[in-house]
């Protein structure tokens, strides 16, 4: 397997491992968009599809 | 923000097992959706998609595996810099917001020994998805992209930090175990099973749910590859108790069939293309004897799924996961299984958003059989649904 490109470069190191900063558990509506799977009539999130053999 | 795989269970608190602290079970309507440092909560049949910021990303992934309120607040608290009393009061708001949007399940309080089989298969899950040793994915890809240089001491000390020295791809090779996608360095080579914590987790809440409800039946996965989600569906037998069911794999423990059909036509993953992706029955077996987890209440139906299944004793199904890959061989397990699942039991497809030709099957399976089913995704690819009475 020839090396991929983005793997032959230095990565920044990790920071050292710390406690996340804290704020109080949030969540904000955002445009959905999906794909209708063929045949059953089911919604599936296509949106996230994203793999490749 | 902090990966979520620091899924360390705390010990349990005095709270543990008391009337005020249940065990909370992400519903199957929704499920948590990552894009780089984004998290989103995402339920499809409401097409709604919610941004979250890290704690509510760090909740609602701490419920994807049934998890005491108690346990989550530690959890959260460990991986956050808040104060314990003002942590809980959030994540009860929290959770009352997710329980209003139908996310969150609340089941019994647990059994006396939740928090030692919350750790058991916390772990178990880590080390049959690799997410115990990583690293060693990169340390491979080190050697064969040939960047040792022969210095003992400069090799070794890459070699030792390989997570930090290549702290991109490191964060790559964790999320793809997380959701069990495929990466650019093969990590599910090394690991012995592909689905991701993701699907194991899918796996706990199906069978918690099945043995909460006594739907009875075995579990069945047709198409094991090297054994790991069947491995981790037996875990759950043992932890939970319910070793009476079997856990049964159908295989042809040479790997994924030639294409024959013609929608399959393109869709060759047979050994001689993908050799990581066949595990021969030793093998599978040796996997189950690593983790202690090989009895006679496990038992294999080598071969085609066309020969074996029509006639296999299989009584009644509790969980059915499908991971055929193909079209025929999805076709193949629905036809010969389905009738067998008992009503309120789970069927698993692990490649319907993943491969076309798989989806296909199932979308025409469900269609000829006239089943309205309430089709969840699991994750990028995994789609679930419980078969009604």
């Amino acid at each position: 397997m020839p090396p991929h490109p983005e793997n032959t470069e230095r990565d920044t190191p990790a920071e050292p491992a710390t406690k996340a900063p804290w704020h109080p558990p949030a969540m904000e509506e955002v445009e959905y968009s999906t794909t209708e799977a063929a045949g059953s009539g089911a919604t599936y999130d296509l949106t996230v599809y994203t793999g490749s053999v | 923000m902090p990966r979520t795989t620091s899924r360390s269970t705390p010990a349990a608190s005095s709270r543990n097992g008391a009337g005020d602290d249940p065990v909370l079970l992400r519903s199957e309507r929704a499920h948590l959706r990552r894009d780089g440092d984004d998290a989103f909560l995402v339920r499809p049949r409401s097409r709604s998609q919610h941004r979250l910021n890290p704690v509510a990303a760090a909740i609602v992934d701490g419920v994807a595996a049934p998890t005491t309120r108690s346990q989550l607040i530690e959890r959260v608290v460990a991986a956050f810099d808040v104060p314990r009393d003002e942590c809980a009061a959030a994540v009860d708001r929290y959770l009352t917001e997710l329980s209003a949007l139908g996310v969150v399940e609340r089941r019994d309080r647990p059994a006396r020994d939740h928090a030692l089989r919350r750790r058991y298969l916390d772990l178990l899950k880590r080390a049959l998805v690799n997410l115990v040793y990583p690293e060693d994915t990169l340390r491979l890809q080190l050697a064969r992209a040939g960047e040792l240089t022969g210095d003992d001491l400069a090799d070794s000390r890459l070699l030792r930090d390989a997570r930090y020295e290549r702290a991109a791809a490191y964060r790559e090779v964790v999320a793809a175990r997380v959701d069990g996608s495929v990466d650019r360095f093969g990590s599910a080579l090394l690991a012995h099973t592909m689905v991701g914590l993701s699907g194991l987790d899918n796996l706990e809440r199906c069978a918690a749910r099945v043995f909460a409800d006594r739907v009875p039946g075995d579990f069945l996965e047709a198409g094991v590859c090297h054994g790991g989600a069947s491995i981790f569906l037996r875990a759950l037998q043992v932890a939970y108790g319910e070793e009476d069911r079997a856990t049964w794999l159908a295989d042809t423990f040479s790997g994924v069939p030639k294409p024959s059909h013609p929608a399959d036509a393109g869709l060759d993953l047979s050994e001689e293309r993908v050799p990581w992706m066949a595990a021969g029955l030793d093998a599978v077996r040796d996997n189950f004897a690593t983790y202690d987890l090989l009895s006679d209440g496990v038992r294999f139906l080598p071969g085609l799924f066309a020969d074996t299944l029509p006639t296999a004793p299989v009584e009644r199904l509790a969980i059915l996961r499908i991971d055929g890959d193909l079209y025929e061989s999805t076709r193949d397990v629905l036809t010969a299984l389905y009738d067998r699942v008992s009503p309120g039991g789970w069927v698993i497809v692990d490649d319907y958003g993943y491969l076309e030709p798989c989806r296909r099957a199932v979308d025409e399976f469900l269609a000829e059989r006239g089943l309205d089913v309430e089709l969840h995704a699991v994750d990028f690819t995994r789609v679930c649904w419980r078969k009604d009475g």
